[in-house]
């Protein structure tokens, strides 16, 4: 497991630059910029890692269609992802994304909302163009996948920033899994995988299997990624200890809090209580050395490796049959990736 | 594939359920990842099925057992088996399984005249493409919507019947081979193309202007009805009721002068009468579209359903009726007077019955169900690597203490108690089997002389399956993780009371199982006669009939079983009879109903001696009273039966047999019993307890599975198919493996 | 005493029967993995089937396999599962039906609705009408959108078990399987035509209503006629377009003959 795949950068470049190239043609270039169309194309050509449409365009390769009929739902997932970047930096109050400020950062808040909404909006239009390209059925059936996730998606959301509108304290690892299934998983990686394997297989297959492929897989990522927060060298996405900042129940923080004696559990819950912006660097900083010190990151770490081993098993249960190719391996090889990367 | 030890299972019982989920778990695809060890009370395999050689070799069995044309995952696994087997025919004379299964196409219910006669009303079943077993090639055939198109057909069937003149066999409806058949003439200009509402038009014409008053109206109306209920979600439920309301009443109308001078007639509108109403109610309830399927009526008795969709009393009181409510043993209490089954498992297990048979619409076995059925099932399972352990009763089942389990973990088996009845004399494995010309059998007995103080046993007459018979030559008990990782529970429901009182005592789902899903005893009896049938009076070809008088409502022609057995004195004729067995005297109030039975309660070891007593009691007056009805010439002019028929085993060939003394002692010779142990009791499908079955699947005790046709098994009657089912549900739940799509018919409304 | 810590059943995907095959997601039958694999050990069962066994076990963790990770996998796997069956039966609760009759008075209710042409028109007019405003492209979906709807809320039509499509081997063969549809027009002036057939198995049985002017007040075209041409394996649209028809787009629905249940749509452009 400690391979370092040149596979999967590769592929991740390819249909990242396709769906890149593809994707400018839905961000409307007209007016009002200033004001709308310019904040709308901002994350976007941000840039990313660009993991969601790969998936979606490997999926329905492995499964014999051409990359051009998956990549109107890979640029349909890549735009919506962004639009719920736009209101997740709002929801937690984050500073950076990629390297530069947030969107409401720059531009204040309700700007910001509009430009989210906005681009979400864009994001649908693929999969409306679809039915002539992909026939009605499949087009119905993925703009209804589609909806199915983004409730989902707003379900997971919902969870999460309730337990800290809460401040719940006693949640556990299946509580945490629980959320990043819904808040995670279906637009990682659930969505892409099953829409390519429909787009590819067009037939009524059994999607289950994605399911649990997709939520392993997604599981791990977020749980890496969440470890990454707290570890990285250079932060590509939000800034470093952002979650700490914003509280965010991660799967260290639920086990901080389980693990915590009483005493250090109550000074936890208490810095918990008060909005970010009352909370200090010091309190950040106790926090996150708690964490090593009840081996927290470790802990998830370790589960972290557990759900790829896991995600390996559902993956060859939902690909078995399928002839070798390219984009099987690099959905097998993405396991390994979205543990081991940094 | 893996290095590990081997999952050890733990099967206790023997029977169709039992075997079936030992059968797949130990397919050759899982490579060993299964061991398992099967423990069985007594000598021999089979649990209700379970069969034995008796003197001149006779087939004694518990009762009456005929594979149907529908047991698809039955047949399967019973084919899978004999392939595997694969015994060379020139040593083995049922080496393929075509040589022990046979069809049975003529089949039959006693009718009883308005004048009180008694007259067979046979039925010959067209054989359907395919066999049982077969693959299916469209996975998912079975639809309520496909059914209601079979019962339109059946239905003009019928009437055609009704309409022509008489004819020499009275053919009762004949299920179609063909899902589609072509619209009869004189439809007019209506063909399946004919949009919805030209459909609707005609028969808006039809039901308005009278003219259903011909006979060819009336067929016309029927063919319209078919095209309808093949589009079903197009047309209104209301119109297709009315039209079927329409083509009920005025074939009543039609048909009330002759119905009472022509018994043919009659009972073809009794059949009419029944298909319009279980139509009518399929269409009313909607269970086209209701989730739960046929589940939706459970709640009804069948009749009172088929009442509320319009069936007359005479119709109820049929032959047709009453046959099914034998065949499956549905009277509360075995009391005639109290018929009682769920509308929905029974209306389901019809429909496959009728519908979805292929081959034959039933098979016989050409030699005891133990000898065709389990000796296979043993040698195959043996070469496995299946360990048997005989002679070995489960007393308790004891789950962990709750206290002591982790957070989150579920509760478990921790151990099983067993008596072990007999031990052998040198410590080797039981050999069960007899060889009879050239097949291994099951003998009547256990062959004492392999056990330690067996001797004294025989001469004892030691009955090891008796439930009262608790004398042990040891106990034995198997702990969780060092000698069984898994268990599957196989015993008959009755015996679940008895061994299973950790899960009745801690789980309320289990006390409801118990008190809801009723068993009932049965009896039984075999007689073998010098005179063939025809020189009896039955001058029809071999079947099966039903529907006669208790307490032998229920028998069947076995003459194919003569060759099978090695009478010196060579009989003619076998009849094998069978019914429900009451608990108490039908004229005193039972004190407790069947459902709990308690063997506590009987703790009197002659208990089963008064029992089979009292069967050879109901026997002889049988034979006295009622047989003349099925068997004109078996009964002396003045009256009773002429006992010298009756042929004893120890017979010479040469004896002539009219010099015997004739007497009622006769029948000691033959053979009967008395279906009263608790395991043994038949599992019953009373109205509204359906939801108290629990399911294989079910994973509350993580370490346990159930099976047993008394299981939530989606078939949910008694009878062979539904032990293998859930038997595969069983190997399911353990293994993943079946699919469960792969198990034909669990999916089904 | 064994060594290994004690083993559990995994719970099953499903822990009953599945009754009502018409409300299903999927496809009947299908399971996961129905593309038969080349390096596939020979079957040994009738069926040919040789589905992997699906049940996660200790043996594909690595040998130390402790505690805290096993109860990991597990309260993962309970979670996936119960989402799955969570899922499943929301599935179930949102399809339609019809409600069973109570006693001898109850007449039942329609248990789906009488489905004709017309109302599938109606229903396709009117959301044409609704969003004429915006470009072809809405237009076009929505009126797809009408279609399969219907399509998908229809239980399956007595004796017409839904077929599944055969998996297809790879390479995929194409969806031109059926030959293309011919469309012979008849019109003065310049038209598009896009005919959005799925491919079905079978001979086609299939007929329309005519088609509909999005705009409201335009007289609909009603000379448009199917024939299928049994020989070429082709569908032939023809279509004529009488001289005084305003120009404008009209849409229209394919439906099959048999079952009413609509299988397409038409859409003609006329332009000025």
């Amino acid at each position: 497991m400690s391979v370092t795949s040149s596979l999967v950068p590769a592929i991740l470049g390819e249909y990242g630059a396709m769906t890149r190239a593809a994707l400018r043609d839905y961000l409307p270039a007209r007016e009002p910029r200033r004001h709308l169309y310019d904040l709308v194309a901002d994350y976007p050509l941000r840039g990313g890692k660009m993991m969601r449409p790969s998936l979606c365009i490997a999926a329905a390769c492995a499964f014999g269609a051409r990359p051009d009929e998956a990549l109107g739902t890979a640029v349909s997932i890549e735009l919506l992802h962004n639009a719920l970047l736009i209101h997740d930096d709002i929801e937690d109050g984050s500073e950076q994304r990629r390297g530069r400020p947030t969107l409401h950062l720059e531009h204040g808040i309700p700007l910001a909302l509009n430009a989210g909404d906005t681009l979400a909006l864009v994001g649908l239009r693929p999969l409306l163009e679809h039915h002539e390209r992909l026939g009605a059925d499949l087009a119905l059936r993925l703009a209804c996948e589609a909806e199915r996730m983004a409730l989902i998606s707003a379900e997971g959301q919902a969870l999460e920033l309730g337990w800290r509108h809460d401040n719940l304290i006693d949640l556990t690892d299946a509580d945490y899994l629980c959320m990043v299934l819904k808040k995670t998983c279906w637009l990682a990686t659930i969505f892409p995988l099953r829409a390519g394997a429909l787009i590819g297989s067009r037939v009524a297959i059994d999607l289950d299997a994605f399911v649990r492929f997709g939520f392993f897989l997604g599981a791990t990522f977020q749980i890496q990624d969440d470890l990454l927060n707290l570890v990285a060298d250079r932060s590509y996405g939000k800034e470093r200890d952002g979650d700490l900042w914003e509280g965010k129940r991660t799967l260290m923080l639920i086990r901080l809090f389980r693990e915590s004696v009483p005493a250090d559990r109550d000074r936890l819950a208490a810095i918990l209580r008060f909005p970010r912006h009352e909370r200090t660097g010091a309190d950040v900083g106790w926090i996150r050395a708690q964490m090593d010190r009840y081996d927290c990151v470790e802990y998830a770490r370790r589960f972290a490796h557990r759900l790829a081993g896991a995600a390996l098993h559902e993956y060859s249960l939902a690909f078995a049959n399928l002839p070798d190719s390219r984009d099987k391996r690099f959905l097998e090889e993405m396991v390994t990736w979205v543990v081991e990367r940094n | 594939m893996s290095s590990q030890k081997p999952i050890e299972v733990a099967v206790i019982g023997g029977g169709c359920a039992a075997i079936s989920a030992a059968f797949d778990l130990t397919r050759p695809e899982l490579h060993d990842k299964f061991h398992v060890t099967i423990y069985q009370l007594g000598w021999r395999l089979g649990g209700k099925g379970a069969s034995g050689r008796g003197p001149a070799d006779r087939i004694e069995e518990h009762g009456l057992h005929i594979w149907m044309g529908f047991y698809e995952n039955a047949f399967r696994l019973l084919r899978e088996c004999y392939a595997e087997l694969n015994r060379d025919p020139r040593k083995c004379r049922f080496a393929d399984w075509r040589d022990a299964f046979v069809p049975q196409p003529l089949i039959g219910v006693m009718d009883r005249s308005p004048r009180g006669q008694w007259l067979p009303w046979l039925a010959l079943f067209s054989p359907a493409p395919g066999l049982p077993g077969d693959p299916l090639s469209n996975r998912n055939p079975f639809t309520v919507s496909a059914y209601l198109a079979r019962l339109a057909t059946m239905l003009r069937i019928t009437l055609a019947g009704v309409s022509t003149p008489r004819r020499e066999n009275a053919d009762a409806p004949v299920a179609p081979s063909t899902p589609n058949p072509p619209s009869p003439p004189g439809t007019g200009s209506i063909r399946d193309s004919s949009s919805a509402a030209e459909v609707t038009a005609a028969i808006t014409r039809l039901l308005k202007y009278g003219i259903l008053a011909t006979v060819a109206g009336l067929r016309e109306a029927v063919a319209l009805l078919e095209i309808m209920l093949r589009a079903l979600p197009q047309y209104p439920a209301a119109i297709i009721i009315s039209v079927l309301g329409a083509v009920a009443s005025e074939a009543r109308r039609q048909l009330q002068p002759l119905i009472d001078n022509d018994d043919e007639t009659r009972r073809l509108w009794e059949a009419i009468d029944l298909t319009v109403a279980v139509m009518t109610g399929i269409v009313r309830f909607g269970l086209a579209t209701d989730p739960r399927g046929f589940d939706a009526i459970d709640d009804y008795e069948l009749l009172d359903w088929l009442r509320l969709n319009g069936a007359s009393e005479s119709s109820l009181n049929s032959a047709l009726v009453r046959g099914m409510y034998d065949l499956a043993f549905a009277y509360q209490d075995a009391d005639p007077a109290r018929p009682n089954q769920a509308a929905g498992c029974a209306l389901r297990g019809s429909l496959r019955m009728f519908f979805t048979y292929r081959g034959a619409f039933f098979w016989r076995m050409q030699a005891a169900m133990g000898d065709v059925v389990f000796a296979p099932f043993y040698e195959v399972l043996k070469r496995r690597g299946v360990t048997f352990k005989f002679f070995h009763r489960l007393t308790n089942l004891k789950l962990a203490d709750p206290s002591a389990l982790a957070p989150g973990e579920r509760p478990y088996v921790e151990s099983l108690d067993f008596d072990v009845q007999a031990l052998t004399r040198d410590g080797a494995e039981y050999q069960p089997l007899i060889d009879v010309r050239g097949l291994p059998c099951w003998p009547a007995q256990p062959d004492f002389a392999q056990l330690a103080g067996g001797a004294q046993m025989r001469t004892e007459g030691r009955d090891f399956e008796s439930h009262w018979e608790r004398r042990k030559a040891a106990t034995r008990t198997l702990r969780v993780g060092a000698d069984f990782d898994f268990v599957i529970l196989g015993v008959g429901l009755g015996a679940i009371p008895e061994v299973a009182r950790d899960l009745i005592n801690r789980d309320q789902r289990w006390r409801d199982l118990v008190a809801h899903v009723t068993t009932v005893a049965t009896q039984a009896m075999q007689l073998w006669m010098r005179e063939d049938m025809a020189a009896l009076g039955w001058p029809h070809p071999q079947t099966a009939v039903s529907a006669f008088v208790h307490p032998f409502d229920t028998w069947a022609d076995m003459r194919h079983l003569l060759p099978e057995e090695s009478w010196p004195a060579r009989p003619r004729a076998i009849a094998y009879f069978c019914s429900a067995l009451p608990d108490a005297p039908l004229n005193r109030v039972p004190a407790a109903s069947s459902s709990a039975f308690a063997a506590s309660n009987y703790t009197a070891s002659d208990y089963s001696a008064r029992r089979r007593e009292q069967v050879r009691r109901n026997a002889i007056d049988f034979l006295n009273r009622d047989i003349a009805q099925l068997w004109p010439r078996a009964a002396r002019p003045g009256g009773g039966f002429r006992w010298e028929l009756l042929v004893a085993p120890g017979e010479s060939a040469l004896s002539n047999s009219y010099s015997i003394p004739a007497g009622e002692s006769c029948f000691d010779t033959q053979f009967w019993t008395a279906n009263v142990n608790p395991s043994d009791r038949y599992v019953q499908s009373p109205p509204q307890t359906t939801r108290y079955r629990i399911s294989p699947l079910d994973n509350t005790y993580d370490n346990l599975t159930i099976a047993g046709d008394w299981t939530a098994c989606g078939l949910n009657v008694g009878c062979v198919e539904a032990a293998v089912i859930s038997g595969r549900l069983a190997a399911h739940a353990l293994a993943g493996a079946p699919a469960l799509e792969e198990i034909v018919g669990y999916d089904h409304p | 005493m064994n060594d290994r810590p004690r083993i559990r059943r995994k719970d099953p995907a499903r822990d009953g029967p599945v009754r009502d095959w018409s409300n299903m997601f999927r496809g009947p039958g299908a399971t996961a993995a129905t593309a038969p694999s080349t390096d596939a050990p020979p079957p040994s069962s009738p069926t040919g089937n040789t589905s992997p066994i699906g049940v996660p076990d200790d043996s594909a963790a690595p040998p130390a396999f402790d505690d805290e990770a096993r109860i990991g996998i597990e309260t993962a796997y309970q979670v996936i599962d119960q989402h799955l069956r969570e899922g499943r039966l929301a599935a179930q609760a949102q399809a339609p039906r019809g409600t069973p009759g109570t006693g001898p008075s109850a007449t039942a209710p329609p248990a789906a609705m009488s489905i004709s042409s017309d109302t599938i028109q109606q229903v396709v007019t009117q959301g044409l009408r609704f969003y004429s405003s915006l470009t072809p492209l809405w237009a076009a979906f929505l009126k797809s959108l009408a279609a399969s709807t219907v399509v998908r809320d229809m239980p399956a039509a007595a004796g017409l078990a839904p077929v599944p499509l055969a998996p297809s081997p790879f390479p995929r063969a194409a969806a031109d399987s059926l030959a293309p549809v011919i469309v012979e027009i008849a019109s003065a002036r310049m038209a598009r035509v896009t005919v959005d057939l799925p491919p079905s198995t079978g001979a086609p049985n299939l007929a329309t209503g005519g088609l509909l002017a999005l705009a409201p007040g335009h007289a609909p075209l009603t000379d448009v006629a199917l024939v299928f041409d049994p020989a070429a394996n082709r569908l032939v649209v023809r279509i004529r377009v009488p001289d005084t028809q305003p120009p404008g787009v009209y849409s229209g629905v394919i439906v099959d003959r048999g079952s009413a249940a609509p299988r397409g749509t038409i859409t003609l452009r006329i332009d000025e």
